[in-house]
């Protein structure tokens, strides 16, 4: 049997793209990747589309990479970190708002997918962070994001200091737009789908277009570097050994 | 030395020792600490440089007495500042600065060019230096790119003074301390925690948020060091410096 990593459903101009891998907490395996940039790609012909939602099966949003990967075949993690880049870029370029539905954990990779959507709705005991660099990792595809959402000072903070947050501290850095109750989330989005549905189709797409051009002159550009970086670094001795030792424990 | 290098472990702690001035940049504060950064630099193994003041403050400023009779040394103290700033935030390490007491000025440009700010709750932090007619503008490098265009200009034009709660909550500071007594030890956990992670990996994230924010160009600073300069030179500077002497000897 081979399931598909990816779900998605379309339903009164809402289209929710669900992450499907929970026996492994939805991590980003090559083909996820591959499925969910096609299944953005393919969004652009989608008729009377006002919102998408990207969430991922219980018991979380998405734990990340999948590391398994890594250890084996640097080069194929370089394919998935690319894979990721372009991602964030097809969401970016995507006319219609994004919203993360966050429950429970949003980690490393996971918590970038969530970083590059324009609405992040989540929970105060959320499990939030890039853990990266102490797995000898650069998480060098989210920063040119991070940046530019959160400021230079806390993104510096947050990514060389490792490790999670949770949803509150997200939340007050500015990582989260929306912190409700955990069981409030699937509410809370449904509200902010049925106010973006209020507005213009039309103002909508120009203001994030414009809010595009202004914020993000050089990002698709860094996106793509920050791809090869991190793939750099991950097939040097330091992320190998700690990854190694990690896959041992 | 007014400053204290220490490299025996992977953690560097920089101490500027000279209390009794609350660690006030002068010619001898500013060369020593530039030699101690030599020192990390060239021959420390280890991914923190921790940066801390003796005594009540972290660091008070420019010693502005030292400046009254060869006003020249105004521009060397500004040189020194933009340089140290510069080689702070560029540095392959991750350096953490702890902050009690007051960091004033130059004092919070440093603050503003480490990457982890760590404050006391009732530190003093800043930029009053209007007053004497000077511009902060050497600092805006580091501090627009930390806290933002709007933060910024708002902590350098206004003047004002921050407690530590504010910094953090600003984004200025990044771990607040429960108390003052508290801040050592917040410290400590902070810069363990940084050695435990992957020393490259830490040093090629630096390396790349730098580059995205621009802080590998050399232009921003040279531009904002030559305005800082120019202020410090100008007629008003002059009789606000005169003023804030003249009321410093009552």
């Amino acid at each position: 049997m081979t399931a598909t990593p990816i779900k998605t459903s379309h339903q009164d101009g809402v289209t929710r793209i669900t992450l499907d891998r929970p026996e492994v907490r939805n991590a980003m395996s090559p083909e996820l990747i591959e499925q969910l940039n096609e299944t953005i790609r393919g969004l652009g012909s989608v008729e009377g589309l006002r919102s998408v939602v990207i969430q991922g099966s219980d018991p979380c949003f998405c734990s990340g990479m999948d590391l398994k990967t890594a250890g084996t075949d640097p080069q194929a993690m370089r394919g998935m970190l690319r894979g990721l880049a372009d991602t964030m870029i097809e969401i970016r370029r995507l006319e219609v708002p994004v919203i993360a539905r966050v429950q429970g954990a949003a980690v490393g990779g996971g918590c970038g997918l969530m970083t590059g959507c324009d609405f992040v709705v989540s929970h105060p005991d959320a499990k939030l962070g890039y853990p990266e660099v102490d797995h000898g990792i650069c998480p060098a595809v989210v920063a040119p994001w991070l940046v530019r959402k959160i400021g230079g000072g806390r993104a510096r903070a947050l990514l060389l200091s490792g490790g999670t947050i949770t949803g509150q501290v997200g939340f007050d850095i500015g990582l989260v737009s929306h912190l409700v109750a955990r069981e409030e989330i699937d509410q809370t989005v449904d509200r902010l789908v049925e106010r973006i549905d209020r507005g213009g189709a039309n103002a909508l797409a120009v203001t994030k277009r414009w809010l595009n051009q202004i914020e993000n002159a050089n990002l698709e550009e860094e996106l793509g570097q920050g791809a090869d970086i991190s793939a750099d670094v991950l097939a040097g001795p330091e992320a190998q050994e700690r990854l190694a030792r990690s896959r041992k424990r | 030395m007014p400053a204290n290098i220490d490299i025996s472990s992977p953690i560097a702690v920089l101490e500027l020792d000279n209390p009794g001035r609350h660690n006030a940049l002068n010619a001898e504060m500013i060369t020593a600490i530039q030699t101690a950064l030599d020192t990390v630099e060239g021959d420390h193994q280890g991914p923190v440089l921790r940066i801390k003041g003796n005594g009540p403050s972290f660091c008070s400023g420019f010693d502005l007495d030292e400046i009254e009779g060869d006003r020249p040394l105004l521009d060397q103290f500004l040189v020194g500042l933009s340089g140290i700033s510069k080689r702070l935030r560029r540095m392959e390490k991750v350096v953490v600065a702890q902050v009690h007491g007051s960091a004033l000025a130059g004092g919070c440009a440093l603050l503003s060019a480490c990457d982890l700010g760590c404050v006391a709750p009732d530190a003093r932090i800043g930029y009053p230096v209007h007053q004497i007619g000077i511009s902060p503008a050497v600092s805006i490098p580091t501090l627009a790119s930390a806290i933002g265009n709007n933060r910024a200009s708002e902590l350098m034009l206004s003047g004002r003074i921050i407690n530590g709660r504010e910094a953090h909550r600003m984004g200025l500071a990044h771990h607040l301390a429960e108390s003052d007594d508290a801040l050592p030890e917040l410290v400590d956990q902070v810069c363990e925690s940084l050695v435990c992670k992957g020393w490259n990996a830490l040093a090629v994230t630096k390396d790349w948020i730098n580059k995205i924010l621009g802080s590998d160009a050399d232009e921003p600073f040279e531009q904002t060091l030559q305005a800082s300069i120019e202020t410090g030179r100008s007629d008003e500077a002059t009789r606000m410096l005169s003023v804030y002497w003249s009321r410093s000897k009552k």
